[in-house]
């Protein structure tokens, strides 16, 4: 009986070559991917209403946590536009928009809530409230003497939009902001305006103090008509730019994050957390660090 | 109809003419009660300057006999050379063989032959007889089978024997003092061993000797059923054993056929000639399986030793088949289990398992009935490993499996078959993380992932061949079926289906070449689910919604009384030529109750018709085309089909299917075929747009789409020590979720699917096989940007282009398979390395985003994988 070996001994030649482990790295992987808690472009980290949880035909004032570490941001664009019923955002507020609310630095947003919002609706629905969408958006530097802004010609890949829900209501308990109090370093009262000095690559217990006053507590009334007493259960997202940020969401009553500093002595950069009591409300607070 | 034989034994040139031996019992209704007969011997020419410088030769032959007789092809699979295969050439042509025969009359077979060249020995002088002083049995090792016709020669002496059906020889006078015994086989490792032989004395010896290639002895046949169907791929279980990156899985081996699209991270899912993965039916006898995959889609959950083939059919299939508008893969578990009880206990880095059959009967008569059996059972033990790389953390991901088999096959009359089979299996899955990691913001997400599964049947087969016009099959099952998902405390999913079915048929044959086939394939049962979470579906998109948890639970019934009609004509009176009209009518009503149904019964039914028509016909021996078309219909997925507080509108999806492609037999052992195929979908079932919640529903039957293609496979069977076979697909498919909506490509399309593997038997018992895949990647729909939501903390990715615009880049993968065989007299062990990815490509399986949509990376799919495994074969 003959056995054809060379067609064997090739064969193994083949599947050795074969064998041979090649790492292709010609594509980014998940790991590279930038973290939500990094803030190295323009990013819109918050939007505050003041207040939370309008009326109709109340006044609104608002202001906006846009982090720019590179200055890239000249100005911010408010607009208002009704709300899709389902609670989304479709689109947001694109071109036809409605009513600009403000643009900033130049017209601080103040928007007025339509006193006519909820003509029509039942006692549970007036106390549910309606929406009103609010868009900001980050504007790199535009001739802002013209007579005229051609917004529809921008590039918004050169933006940073967002937007934000405003509930006009006439709940009984209408939502307040939660109140952020200070920070805390390793358990340490940080001063307002303060720098906080690290040591490179060291990790640090970053903290805020969150004012339990306005851990609300408000009435709901269910779709069954059931009045429930419900108690706010917020919770905080954490950003910086640079170092590395172990948590990027830590959960009521944990009101510490782990980060990491960075290692090359001598950066400075910026931590903030946010505040969110998931009912709209909305604070933040900022660290400015320097590493030795 | 053409069979293959297993190898047979020698024919020396100086003895008379052994007869072919024919195999075990196929799986089949039709096995060979009679091999192939040699009716006129030819004693062959010795090639010049051979007989004279005294050499001997053994040539192999495959012989394709037809139904006459008639030698139809020869094949040299093992050469002699110096001219002793032409002369074995010229001598088999010039014999008169008597073809095979079944109860259905004379069959065309394939069978190896060998022909010998050896010298006759020279008459001893007649004297007065000698007692036997040497005698003996000759086994084989590994399966102990006492073997017959074995030569057994004494060195130095004239004496010559073979031994008997038990194994056993004896000789007579045999010289006093050490007698050196050979034992010659031309399939199996000569073996010389020195015995004394002592005066006065009977010397016994008890010898073993080992087969040249023990993977022969694994392939008990492979054959052609009756081809009913237009495309049907029947792989042995050897090939399916030795396809690397296959885990040594029967069904996993489809997706290297063609037709079969790649499914993501190697998950086994059956995507066939561009239908979504749930329309497909997966069969086990007849019995359709709701999941045929661990939730590893590495292994199957069934145990390999019990399948005997796996039918996979891509379209063009027959009536008996229904409730799919995709393919079909049809599990046939084995009808006859090893004479020879046999345990097999295997390993690898995936699961354990243990597997036994045997026959039983009484020891006092050895010719009598005896009851069959098997068991097996599996368990995974990857939970076990992955906490040795997770103890430095809280975080655990705990996934195990679990699959069980009971078999058992009754004796009867030849013309009955009776078994009684019980399967089941379980994946379990959980994932928990430590108290104080927030999984996200959202504080209804946070705990342990949890999700289970579990399924059991019990399937009871009966057949009858109450005449030679008449047979009846008739297989009641019944069973069921558990699920359970769970996050956290929130939310959480749990169902439970009994689900029982009768299939019958009946084949009558009125006149020579029409078949007429009634059959029944009914289905039905009870379902039960409770669901819990809480957030409802209409708050999802509102992150500011104040949350009310949901609840409802649902009960009812469905029943599905399908029928079937249809006939085998063979206007020629054989297989050359067969035409198969059919009509499936199907049918279904569910009843539900309970909290989904808003306290009310509901009921619906729905029914339709499949007519189908499939042709095949052999125009010149061994060159067939083949043509199918006809109407699939599918009825809704249960979660489709359940109304919220109403009845659905949601009814059947539909395909028209039609094929046309031809099939050429090059040799024995080689033959190709194409394919090309349009399936035409309609009333496609899809998400409802204007659904607003309760008393809506969330499906509609709005989608309609195509798909098209050509499929290609060259194949080598496994007769000799090579087996492979290369496929290749060119196919496009194609949705559209309503008429006003734009087309786009199926989630899975894939362009252009090639695979290529192979297997070689080495010497001493070693195997190597190799495979090739080569896969265009899958549709993807890049987002261009995010716009950030300032009251959920996300961002909202979109796309300013149509879906599925673009690709992945394409799947390359190359693995390798290396084994081992080593023989010991009453067992086996098989050690192997399945090195899947060797050549390790980045092979992304789907783009992964950033917070902002402004960077992507591809998510890889397997690495590179060094399965290593052992498997011990015990005879009992």
């Amino acid at each position: 009986m003959r056995y054809p070996l060379h067609r064997a001994t090739l064969f193994l030649c083949i599947s050795s070559l074969s064998a041979c482990v090649i790492n292709n790295n010609k594509f980014t992987r998940p790991r590279d991917l930038e973290d939500s808690w990094s803030v190295t472009k323009p990013r819109l980290l918050a939007v505050q209403a003041v207040p939370a949880e309008p009326r109709p035909g109340e006044v609104v004032s608002f202001r906006a946590l846009l982090a720019d570490p590179n200055g890239e941001i000249e100005s911010i664009l408010w607009i208002a536009c009704p709300s899709p019923d389902d609670g989304g955002t479709g689109f947001g507020c694109i071109a036809d928009s409605e009513e600009v609310i403000g643009l900033q630095p130049l017209q601080q947003p103040i928007y007025t809530t339509p006193l006519d919002l909820l003509d029509g609706l039942d006692e549970r629905a007036r106390q549910e409230g309606r929406y009103v969408l609010v868009q900001v958006t980050g504007l790199p530097p535009l001739d802002l003497t013209e007579p005229e802004i051609d917004f529809e010609n921008i590039d918004f890949n050169e933006v940073e939009a967002g937007y934000k829900r405003i509930i006009i209501s006439e709940a009984t308990t209408p939502n307040n902001n939660p109140a952020l109090l200070g920070t805390t370093a390793d358990g340490a009262d940080l001063p307002p305006g303060s720098v906080l000095e690290v040591d490179p690559g060291q990790d640090y217990d970053i903290g805020v103090i969150l004012d339990d006053r306005t851990i609300e507590e408000y009435l709901y009334l269910t779709r069954e008509g059931f009045v429930e007493q419900r108690t706010e259960e917020p919770y905080v997202t954490w950003y910086a730019t640079a170092g590395e940020v172990a948590e990027p969401y830590t959960l009521y009553p944990f009101l510490e994050a782990t980060w990491t500093a960075p290692e090359e002595p001598g950066t400075e950069g910026t931590l903030w957390a946010v505040a969110r009591d998931r009912r709209g409300g909305q604070d933040w607070l900022e660290i400015n660090f320097r590493v030795r | 109809m053409t069979l293959f034989l297993a190898l047979i034994p020698a024919l020396a040139q100086d003895a008379p003419a052994e007869q072919p031996a024919p195999t075990a019992d196929s799986a089949e209704e039709l096995p060979i009660i009679e091999g192939p007969q040699i009716l006129e011997y030819i004693e062959a020419e010795w090639p010049p300057g051979t007989k004279e410088a005294g050499e001997e030769a053994v040539v192999k032959l495959l012989i394709e006999l037809d139904e006459t007789g008639e030698v139809a092809n020869l094949e040299v699979v093992e050469a002699a050379g110096k001219g002793f295969d032409e002369a074995a050439v010229d001598a088999v042509l010039a014999m008169k063989f008597a073809p095979a025969r079944t109860e259905a009359g004379p069959v065309s077979v394939v069978f190896e032959f060998a022909y010998g060249f050896r010298f006759e020995e020279e008459e001893p002088e007649v004297e007065a007889p000698k007692p036997v002083n040497l005698e003996g049995r000759i086994r084989e090792m590994g399966t102990r089978n006492e073997l017959e016709g074995i030569n057994v020669v004494i060195d130095g002496t004239d004496l010559l024997t073979k031994t008997g059906p038990d194994g056993r020889f004896e000789l007579r006078g045999v010289p006093l003092g050490d007698a050196t015994i050979r034992l010659i086989s031309p399939d199996h490792i000569t073996l010389e061993k020195t015995v004394e032989v002592v005066e006065g004395e009977v010397t016994i010896v008890d010898l073993w000797i080992r087969s040249t290639s023990y993977r022969d002895n694994e392939i008990v046949g492979v054959y052609e059923r009756k081809r009913e169907e237009v495309t049907r791929r029947t792989i042995s279980m050897e090939e399916i054993r030795r396809i690397p990156g296959t885990f040594g899985d029967p069904i996993k081996v489809i997706q290297t056929l063609p037709g079969a699209a790649r499914s993501p991270f190697g998950t086994g899912l059956l995507i066939i000639r561009g239908s979504n993965p749930e329309d497909s039916g997966v069969y086990v006898d007849g019995v359709r399986l709701p999941i045929i995959y661990h939730l590893t889609g590495t292994t199957s959950v069934l145990s390999p030793e019990l399948v005997e083939s796996v039918d996979y059919l891509p379209g063009g299939y027959g009536v008996q088949y229904g409730r799919s508008m995709g393919g079909v893969v049809d599990v046939k578990t084995k009808r006859k289990f090893s004479e020879q009880g046999r345990m097999i206990w295997g390993t690898d880095i995936l699961d354990s398992q243990v597997f036994f059959e045997g026959q039983l009967g009484n020891k006092k008569k050895p010719d009598g009935p005896k009851h069959q059996i098997a068991v097996g059972a599996r368990r995974s033990y990857i939970d076990l490993f992955i906490p040795l790389f997770t103890r430095n953390t809280q975080f655990q991901i705990k996934p195990y499996y679990t699959d069980y088999q009971v078999k058992y096959i009754a004796p009867l009359p030849s013309n009955q078959h009776f078994s009684a089979f019980f399967y089941g299996f379980q994946d379990t899955l959980k994932v928990s993380t430590p108290d104080d990691f927030a999984q996200g913001p959202d504080a209804d997400t946070q705990g342990s992932l949890r999700t289970k599964y579990a399924s059991q049947r019990v399937v009871v087969n009966y057949e009858n061949d109450l005449s030679d016009k008449l047979t009846l099959s008739l297989t009641p099952n019944i069973g069921v079926d558990y699920s359970s998902f769970g996050l956290g405390d929130e939310f959480a999913l749990d169902s439970r289906n009994v689900v029982g079915g009768v299939r019958s048929e009946l084949r009558f044959t009125p006149v020579q070449g029409v078949e007429i086939i009634p059959g029944i394939d009914f289905m039905g049962g009870s379902w039960w689910f409770d669901f819990r979470s809480a957030v409802r579906f209409s708050d999802l998109d509102d992150p500011l919604a104040e949350r009310e948890p949901v609840g409802f639970d649902g009960r009812g019934s469905f029943w599905s009384p399908d029928a079937y009609l249809k006939a085998n004509l063979r206007p020629l009176g054989d297989d050359r030529l067969l035409i198969t009209p059919g009509v499936r009518l199907q049918a279904y009503t569910l009843f539900q109750g309970g909290e989904v149904s808003d306290g009310q019964k509901l009921s619906v039914t729905n029914f339709q018709a499949d007519p189908r028509v499939l042709a095949r016909w052999e125009f010149i021996k061994g060159n067939t085309i083949k043509a199918a078309t006809g109407f699939y219909q599918q009825p809704p997925q249960p979660q489709e089909s359940i109304g919220l507080g109403r009845v659905s509108a949601v009814g059947y999806e539909r395909a028209w299917s039609s094929s046309l492609g031809f099939e050429q037999q090059l040799s024995p052992s080689i033959k190709w075929d194409i394919d090309l195929f349009y399936k035409d979908f309609d009333n496609l079932i899809v998400f409802n747009e204007q659904w607003t919640g309760f008393g809506t529903d969330p499906f509609v039957n709005g989608g309609d789409g195509r798909a098209y293609g050509m499929e290609i496979m060259a194949r080598h069977e496994p007769t000799g020590r090579f087996f492979g076979w290369v496929s290749y697909t060119l196919s496009r498919s194609e949705r559209r979720d309503a008429p006003d909506q734009d087309v786009y490509l199926f989630d899975f399309d894939q362009t252009h699917i090639f695979s290529a593997q192979a297997g070689y038997d080495l010497p001493a018992d070693f195997g190597l096989s190799a495979q090739f895949q080569y896969v265009t990647g899958n549709p993807d729909t890049p987002f261009n940007a995010g716009i950030y939501d300032a009251d959920a903390d996300f961002y909202n990715g979109f796309s300013t282009g149509p879906r599925n615009t673009t690709r992945l880049p394409a799947f390359f993968q190359t693995s390798l398979r290396f084994d081992k065989l080593w023989t010991f007299k009453t067992w086996q062990l098989e050690t192997y390395v399945d090195l899947l990815n060797t050549v390790r490509g980045v092979n992304p399986e789907f783009r992964l985003y950033n917070y902002d949509y402004s960077q992507s990376a591809f998510v890889r799919g397997l690495p590179f994988i060094p399965n290593i495994g052992l498997e011990a074969k015990f005879w009992l």
